[in-house]
């Protein structure tokens, strides 16, 4: 099955708090933290709805046009936030 | 006064002391002269309680491990209710190891509170969280505070309810190294020291006497209203600069004794101390110059 | 006035007396639950009765804090034991657990409140190599190094070295077993001979019911050290209680201890969960294990001297004169034993493991 086709979606036991103007998200499952890349939290708000990859990168597109080579910067992503707990896939 | 020290010649009896330390209370035993002389010093002014009928968090006893090193070279063992967790120590550090063990106690077998590496002072009702890597100047700053009208919740242990995020006060003596030691001493001609003990893995170590206010308000809980990291650099001039507070909430967390173990309420509780304070990291060589400067962060919030 | 000795083992027993219990003895209880390894587990035990909120508050301090921690500890568990399915998906390799990890997946009683050191998982022998490398891909690293550490994990424990995994600090052993030649029983089904079986709604395996028994049994039984022994015991009464529920249980464990030759370590452990912690278990069945197991009256006499007093937390408050006697004793009766522990356990995956993996290939 390749990568793209994976349906992603945000883990129900991921929290995200807001301080100040930046985003800090935890996982109850993996008990990790880490301090959110604005890219990064966009994708946590995105995949409250399910979807693959190809779609998440394509809804990001038309707010971060600017970022040079976003596929590369959503996949690398995805696979932190996979493996770190906060997303899960299936 | 006098009556309070000769019961503290009970501790080398079998069943030791009971002292309150609150917000915990702690059964101590030991027959080591030199422990029973620093710890009545400074401990006099702490509640003692009853011996029976009452149940204490923590069985410590202080004594020379069984065996040959008995008579060549004496050691101390730190017994946490009978079963010493750390490696012997030479009996000149009684006192120490008594304090060293009992901040194990504490952040190993609290897990109903988040306990951060840092000291704690309070003023006008607020208080300040003072996080500490080694080296960076913690005691000294906390000790120099504490003389100056500062109230000490604890030079070591950031202790935080998880039910209601305050600061939770763990009033004990504050340990202090090499030069500042000095330093504190010519600073304060009222604080009291207890012995000097040499040769420690950290140097010089000596102990100053927690003031009596700062004991007796021991059960009185604050909010914090600022997290300052302070890093001693010998001859810089004082710099205060706002940091980030997501990268607080990473710092404190790496600095916390029990924080991989709290869970969701461990990272909502520091994420809301953090957000309800003003972060900062200072740099400083002048201790006059932080407290003065401290005292007006004091008043500015009152007045705010 | 309750008996200091038998603080904690009559909590467990009758948790409704929990209101009996004074400031001081508490003072001793926890101290008792602390060394004994079972503090969670009393926590835990007393908040699912509803009894916790009317411990004093000192003492349930204590024993919350020790629920806060084990109930973190179990959710790493379960992540640990995720991730390590994932990366054996990967090859199409089946997730076998044993012990703890095993206990928690199957929800039993015996995981609340309990602490184990690794995850322990069962892999085929030809399969091994295999599940090392693909291990080592998926970020874990070998931790011991030297050749004759090597070699005596690989030739005498059946196991690879215990491997770490570089980003999270968790340790994974795995086991492996020797697929047999021969078989004494004729197989009618997989179902009745293979020993490990599939978790209700998950696809992850353990061993069957008895089999977990016998081998826990086994373990405690054999042992030479029994700081731990009160736990232990205290997990063979939970085990047995949980998995008595399912039908033919009994009769089960006992054809499994025959054919694991394992009948001794299985009465100690009836007799003593029974005697410790009143466990519910039929008069047949004791019965059917004594006979088999053959212990003579004098022999059950001096291991009950032994046990009665090694088994008991282990406290100074809970000793007698003889304690320390009896667990010295039972240190050198387990150099003794016909087949010391590092053997037996692998002799015990060995033995009767027809079924599974022989029919499937």
């Amino acid at each position: 099955m390749c990568v793209n086709e994976r349906v992603l979606q945000l883990n129900i036991e991921t929290i995200v708090n807001k301080l100040e103007d930046e985003y800090v998200a935890y996982s109850v499952l993996s008990n990790e933290m880490v301090v959110l890349h604005p890219i990064t939290k966009a994708i946590l708000d995105l995949l409250i709805r399910p979807m693959n990859i190809s779609q998440l990168t394509n809804k990001l597109a038309t707010e971060f046009k600017n970022e040079l080579e976003l596929d590369v910067f959503v996949y690398n992503a995805v696979q932190e936030l996979l493996i770190r707990g906060f997303v899960s896939e299936g | 006064m006098g009556s309070q020290s000769n019961l503290f010649n009970n501790l080398s009896a079998e069943k030791g002391l009971v002292l309150e330390i609150a917000p915990f209370t702690v059964r101590v035993q030991s027959s080591i002269t030199s422990f029973i002389k620093t710890f009545s010093q400074l401990y006099s002014c702490y509640p003692l309680k009853a011996d029976d009928g009452f149940f204490s968090d923590f069985h410590i006893q202080i004594e020379k491990p069984l065996g040959l090193r008995r008579w060549l070279k004496p050691q101390v063992k730190f017994y946490f209710d009978g079963v010493a967790p750390f490696t012997p120590l030479p009996i000149s550090q009684a006192f120490p190891s008594f304090e060293w063990g009992l901040n194990w106690c504490v952040a190993n077998h609290s897990y109903q509170y988040l306990i951060i590496h840092a000291a704690v002072v309070e003023k006008n009702g607020f208080a300040m969280i003072l996080p500490g890597n080694p080296g960076a100047g913690k005691s000294t700053l906390c000790a120099a505070l504490v003389t100056r009208g500062w109230r000490l919740l604890s030079d070591e242990m950031a202790i935080i309810d998880l039910k209601t995020n305050e600061l939770i006060p763990l009033v004990r003596p504050v340990s202090l190294k090499n030069e500042s030691i000095d330093i504190i001493k010519g600073f304060s001609s009222d604080a009291f020291f207890g012995d000097r003990f040499l040769d420690t893995s950290k140097g010089v170590v000596a102990h100053m006497k927690a003031p009596m206010e700062s004991v007796l308000s021991a059960k009185l809980r604050a909010k914090a209203a600022w997290v300052i990291f302070p890093q001693y650099v010998s001859g810089a001039s004082t710099s205060f600069i706002e940091i980030n507070k997501s990268k607080t909430v990473i710092e404190l967390a790496k600095n916390s004794f029990n924080y991989n173990a709290l869970g969701k309420k461990g990272f909502d509780s520091l994420c809301d101390v953090v957000q309800n304070s003003a972060c900062f990291e200072l740099k400083y060589s002048c201790l006059e110059n932080v407290i003065s400067m401290f005292d007006d962060l004091a008043d500015n919030k009152l007045n705010a | 006035m309750l008996d200091k000795k038998r603080l904690l083992i009559d909590l467990f027993v009758k948790p409704e007396t929990v209101n009996e219990i004074t400031l001081s003895d508490w003072d001793l209880l926890i101290r008792q639950a602390r060394q004994a390894g079972v503090l969670a587990r009393l926590a835990i035990f007393l908040d699912e009765l509803n009894l916790l909120n009317t411990v004093y508050e000192q003492p349930r301090n204590h024993l919350i804090s020790s629920q806060i921690y084990s109930q973190q500890f179990s959710r790493s568990l379960e992540w640990e034991v995720l991730c390590i399915k994932k990366a054996l998906d990967k090859k199409d390799i089946p997730l076998i657990l044993l012990k703890g990890a095993a206990y928690m997946e199957n929800n039993l009683n015996v995981a609340k409140g309990r602490l184990f050191s690794d995850v322990d998982i069962l892999v085929e022998k030809t399969k091994l190599t295999k599940v090392e490398v693909l291990l080592v891909t998926e970020g874990w690293m070998p931790t011991i190094f030297n050749e004759y550490d090597q070699n005596y994990y690989r030739q005498w424990m059946h196991e690879i070295p215990p491997l770490k995994h570089t980003q999270r600090n968790t340790t994974i052993d795995v086991h492996h077993n020797i697929i047999p030649i021969t078989t004494k029983y004729s197989p009618d089904s997989d179902l009745l001979l293979s020993n490990i079986i599939k978790i209700k709604d998950k696809d992850i395996w353990v061993l069957n019911y008895e089999s977990q028994v016998i081998h826990s049994a086994v373990h405690l039984f054999h042992e030479g050290e029994f700081k731990n022994g009160f736990r232990d015991l205290l997990d063979l009464h939970l085990l047995i209680v949980d998995f008595s529920k399912q039908k033919d249980f009994w009769k089960k464990l006992v054809i499994r201890s025959r054919e694991l030759e394992q009948q001794i370590p299985l009465l100690l452990a009836l007799r003593y969960s029974s005697l410790f912690f009143k466990t519910p278990i039929p008069d047949t069945v004791f019965h059917a294990v004594k006979q088999e197991a053959k212990v003579g009256f004098f022999k059950i006499r001096y291991l009950d001297f032994l046990f009665k007093r090694a088994l008991m937390p282990d406290h100074s408050s809970c000793n007698d004169g003889w304690t320390g006697f009896a667990r010295w004793l039972l240190y050198i009766r387990s150099h003794f034993l016909r087949m010391p522990l590092y053997l037996l356990i692998p002799h015990l995956f060995r033995k009767g493991w027809v079924g599974y993996f022989g029919k499937k290939s």
